[in-house]
């Protein structure tokens, strides 16, 4: 079921992200039809909240990886004391999956409006250099 | 063999549904708000303004965001420092929580200086 989740997301980010292409390029040729100068994209998220998006991803990873540790540690012992032989069913699995790569989807994600944030900046502070 | 599970399937399935269910109404969104720009701008031979978020309303999903992280790092630490040693993993995770809570000051404070100039600038104090 985590597999349908992973392609789910994929699919549900690629449809935005070539959608946000398509519209910026139909925006572009309009702009220019007018004769108007394209202005720069905005970033979508400012640069505090993508910085909080990349630790909070950093946190989900760690968290589920810390978890897998603890759920095989306390498997093994529960083996030991019962003496039967436990397994971690799928589904536990799968959760621990989604975490450790939700985490990584923040963080990419987080990173990459941190890396918009700062172009916007640099792009805004080059601005009145050119109008000189 | 027994079978050790805490966390039903359900649960994956239902945030399966609640992604494809954010990704459709994302999409009907944006081509609407962009419907919405291109009028403006045959119109108005423009762009059309930025319509930000009124502060209020990002302060106070700032604020509601904030509380619970703030509840539940202090019931973290509390409960982790009153079980001594055996309590550390939660104190860790706490500590780990306070770089959160110090960018939701950072954000409470932008948004609440935000606010309050649209107060002064209402009062035409600026």
């Amino acid at each position: 079921m985590v597999i349908v989740f992973f392609i789910a997301a994929v699919a549900v980010t690629a449809v935005l992200e070539w959608q946000d292409r398509k519209l910026r390029t139909e925006m572009a040729k309009e702009y220019r039809r007018l004769g108007i100068p394209v202005p720069e994209p905005r970033p979508g998220v400012p640069l505090l909240e993508s910085w909080l998006t990349a630790y909070v991803g950093v946190l989900l990873i760690l968290v589920g990886l810390a978890a897998t540790v603890a759920v095989l540690q306390s498997i093994g012992a529960l083996s030991a004391i019962t003496g039967t032989e436990l397994s971690v069913s799928a589904a536990l699995y799968e959760v621990l999956i989604l975490l450790v790569g939700g985490g990584a989807g923040l963080l990419f994600l987080g990173l990459r409006a941190v890396r918009a944030n700062r172009k916007a900046r640099l792009s805004e502070q080059e601005k009145p250099l050119a109008s000189l | 063999m027994e079978t050790f599970s805490i966390f039903p399937q359900t649960m994956i399935e239902v945030i399966t549904i609640g992604v494809i269910l954010y990704g459709v109404l994302e999409y009907f969104r944006r081509e609407k708000q962009h419907r919405e720009a291109l009028a403006y701008l045959k119109e108005n031979h423009a762009p059309r303004p930025h319509r930000d978020r009124p502060p209020i309303w990002k302060l106070l999903v700032t604020g509601v965001v904030g509380l619970p992280v703030v509840a539940f790092t202090a019931w973290l630490v509390i409960s982790g420092a009153s079980q001594g040693e055996r309590g550390l993993p939660l104190m860790v995770l706490g500590l780990l929580l306070v770089p959160i809570l110090v960018m939701l000051g950072l954000m409470l404070r932008r948004d609440a200086k935000a606010y309050s100039g649209v107060i002064s600038e209402d009062k035409g104090t600026r």
